[in-house]
């Protein structure tokens, strides 16, 4: 009798410990997934900002400025125009390539070519107008963008993955293979290398270095808005919602080598995924604390950053 | 000049214009509007309107930068409760004279807030003041206030306040930590009456003063109560952009209620979160920014059930029985399609406490105003008990500026019938002798 009461004490006890077990397990499987989609959120404005620094050797501190403009100008285009946000896609990158233009004629262009820190320090400026701007044209009031898809999961027995999360790491991964298919098999993709490894040299080779600075300042703004677009009914907007993105944008390009799109995108997923661990199994108020410890350790022993390669970039 | 020097140099011109558009300094009427808002007229036939000089109060807010959005619903309450105030009412003490708001942009700028206080107390342009529903805006502005001595009201809660000896700091509405105490109450009432596992308790609340007060009340309160227990207390941070690790935690953890403590950004993606990663624990939540319409409009059919701790609201008993709040609760709603959350209520509030306070003494000076403010008796929508915990119309400061006859809510979300239409907004069901609509309970 007692036997058979210590195998069913055995038992029961087995099973807890297989829940508590299958429980931790869960909580594992569901942090990377939730790692990933996040860590795509990052890759999509690093990616952005990395092809900026590649090819004009400045950083953009105002990217987070403009994945907010985007979210704005998502905001605006589906209430004039009505629809998907996904149906907005075309108009936000035409509209953000138009801002991209007026701010580099207007702001980086005039001390780009001469001083490459005082760009640096005009793109800080851009992002306070920005924000003072958006404050104007739009109000102080947050504004919210309806998607079917707001509260939609896929689920595959307990795991969730949110679809929006989901779409926007797919649009980072396919814009990440884009570029760098561009970059290296394309006549403008050469030239933005040879801008971005020698101006002067690629200057001799006929390459028209203005325009290709130009290009990718661009298409750095164009990827911040269509992050913003993509991200746009997951949170209020607001003129201060970019400011926390830019920072981790800013570490996952640092982290994955200044200048390298593959290196931003995994950093990016790198950073979620620390995030997501330190946020689930130490305090979720020392998440972002987790990524920047795993950002200087790296940096510690690669300082260039993961796929930093020095000067050869892009 | 060439073509694009043209170009530069207009940018420059808007980039800078851009930059400093909110670095102006008071501006009366409602921000972003150029017209006068309140210009005094007297009811006493004796004192010619123009001469009769308004109540001048410095409201201290966020117009512009990154906590402009926090403080719009804030802007839109406060000048409308003014408004009424002056085309219905005057402070006779004073001849007629009228409560006039000059904003003052604290440009969203928490180390700024001593200085901006500091210069706009200076010299004696202002009666009275009032600050932000921010703790952390609070704060800083402390000494500078105590130093001028100029009576001032607060919607910030946070106990800290109240513990730096200032004296002229007067705040209606219960403190973060007496406020924390009524989900607890609320789910005692729960548990008697409906069915709950009150063993598997979350606490979840943002990183600021507010939040990290509330939770250490949560989890003292919890320990004291036979037959609670939380499995998951955190603090999440204020700039956090993804909830779905936090949720992660909580499902592990098997939490079945949750009491959240959210800001106005965050509210919206713990609410979006829980729903997509299909956890849906009793939530039973606080902080305003549950409470900003622009979060319960957008959330839509999808938040109704929801319950939130707030300080006041709408549709109370008090509220009801107030002709005039009933007017200005229509004015709100014709005007900007809510009720302003928490906020209508709570500023319609601080406007009669001042016109009671200088009703009272017929004086602008700051110090006899605010001894008054010590010995107000006043009346307001608050849902107030007297010493003997029976429901009371009276309410009063104590010596550290706090209220202490002052109670929070119980709102929940709900669809109601108003003015013809169907609307969601949150109303009040607890305390229940403060309430104008029943719990809804379908778990």
């Amino acid at each position: 009798m007692s036997l058979i009461t210590s195998c069913m004490a055995g038992a029961s006890l087995l099973k807890t410990e297989f829940e508590v077990n299958a429980s931790m397990l869960w909580a594992i499987v569901q942090s990377v997934i939730n790692g990933i989609l996040q860590g795509g959120t990052y890759a999509l404005l690093a990616v952005g900002t990395t092809i900026v620094f590649g090819v004009m050797r400045t950083m953009n501190f105002a990217n987070g400025s403009f994945f907010m403009f985007g979210m704005y100008l998502t905001w605006g285009a589906c209430y004039f125009l009505g629809g998907s946000i996904y149906a907005m896609i075309p108009v936000i990158v035409i509209l953000m390539a138009g801002l991209g233009y007026i701010s580099f004629r207007g702001g980086i262009r005039p001390v780009v070519h001469k001083n490459r820190a005082a760009a640096m320090v005009v793109t800080v400026g851009i992002a306070y107008v920005l924000q003072n701007l958006s404050t104007i044209l739009f109000g102080a009031t947050p504004l919210n963008v309806a998607s079917s898809l707001r509260y939609a999961s896929l689920i595959i027995g307990d795991f969730v993955m949110p679809w929006l999360r989901l779409i926007a790491l797919a649009v980072a991964l396919l814009l990440t293979g884009v570029l760098t298919l561009i970059l290296n098999k394309t006549y403008f993709g050469r030239c933005m290398r040879t801008t971005s490894e020698n101006r002067d040299v690629a200057k001799m080779l006929g390459v028209n270095t203005d325009r290709i600075f130009v290009g990718a300042w661009m298409l750095g703004i164009v990827l911040s808005g269509l992050s913003g677009l993509l991200l746009s009914p997951l949170y209020n907007i607001t003129p201060s919602i970019g400011v926390v993105f830019r920072s981790i944008a800013l570490a996952a390009c640092v982290l994955g080598g200044l200048g390298d799109i593959r290196g931003a995108f995994i950093s990016g997923i790198m950073l979620g995924i620390v995030e997501a661990f330190t946020s689930v199994f130490i305090s979720s108020d020392v998440g972002q604390a987790g990524m920047y410890i795993m950002y200087l350790l790296v940096l510690q022993f690669k300082p260039l950053g993961l796929f930093g390669k020095g000067e050869r970039v892009a | 000049m060439k073509k694009t020097s043209v170009i530069s140099l207009v940018l420059v011109v808007l980039m800078v214009l851009t930059t400093v558009a909110g670095c102006t300094g008071g501006t009366s009427g409602t921000p972003g509007s150029t017209a006068p808002v309140n210009t005094p007229a007297g009811d006493q036939p004796e004192t010619p309107e123009a001469a009769v000089e308004p109540i001048k109060v410095a409201v201290f807010q966020s117009l512009t930068g990154s906590n402009a959005s926090s403080a719009s619903f804030q802007v839109q309450t406060l000048q409308l409760s003014c408004d009424y105030f002056n085309e219905t009412n005057s402070i006779k003490s004073l001849g007629g004279a009228k409560i006039e708001l000059v904003w003052v942009d604290n440009m969203s700028d928490i180390n700024a807030m001593k200085t901006v206080v500091e210069n706009a107390f200076q010299d004696k342009t202002y009666d009275f003041g009032i600050l932000s529903g921010s703790t952390a805006y609070t704060m800083p502005a402390i000494a500078s206030i105590t130093k001028a001595g100029v009576p001032t009201l607060t919607k910030a809660q946070g106990d800290a306040i109240f513990e730096q000896g200032c004296n002229n700091i007067f705040c209606i509405p219960v403190t973060s930590s007496t406020q924390a105490k009524l989900p607890m109450e609320f789910l005692q009432y729960l548990k008697s009456s409906v069915d709950i596992d009150t063993n598997k308790i979350g606490i979840l609340c943002i990183d600021n003063e507010h939040g990290i007060s509330t939770r250490k009340t949560y989890e003292d309160l919890i320990k004291s109560m036979d037959g609670f227990n939380y499995v998951y207390s955190e603090l999440y941070p204020a700039d956090i952009t993804d909830m779905s690790s936090v949720i992660t935690a909580m499902k592990q953890a098997g939490v079945e209620i949750l009491l959240s403590s959210s800001g106005d950004s965050d509210a919206k993606l713990l609410f979006n979160t829980m729903k997509t990663m299909n956890f849906n624990p009793l939530n039973l939540c606080s902080g305003s920014g549950v409470l900003y319409p622009s979060f319960y409009q957008d959330a839509g059919e999808s938040i109704v059930g929801v319950l939130c701790a707030s300080i006041s609201n709408a549709f109370t008993t008090n509220g009801e029985n107030s002709e005039d709040f009933l007017k200005l609760r229509q004015r709100c709603y014709e005007q900007y399609g809510h009720f302003g959350g928490d906020f209508l209520a709570a500023y319609y509030s601080m406007i009669e406490v001042i016109a009671q306070c200088v009703e009272s003494t017929g004086s602008r000076d700051w110090a006899v105003n605010a001894q008054a403010m010590h010995e107000l008796e006043f009346i307001t929508t608050y849902q107030k008990t007297d010493k003997d915990g029976n429901y009371t119309d009276i309410q009063y400061f104590a010596q550290n500026g706090t209220s202490p006859n002052s109670n929070a809510l119980i709102v929940q979300f709900q669809e109601i019938d108003y003015d013809g239409k169907k609307i969601i907004e949150p109303v009040c069901i607890y305390p229940r002798a403060n309430s104008v609509y029943d719990l809804l309970w379908n778990r």
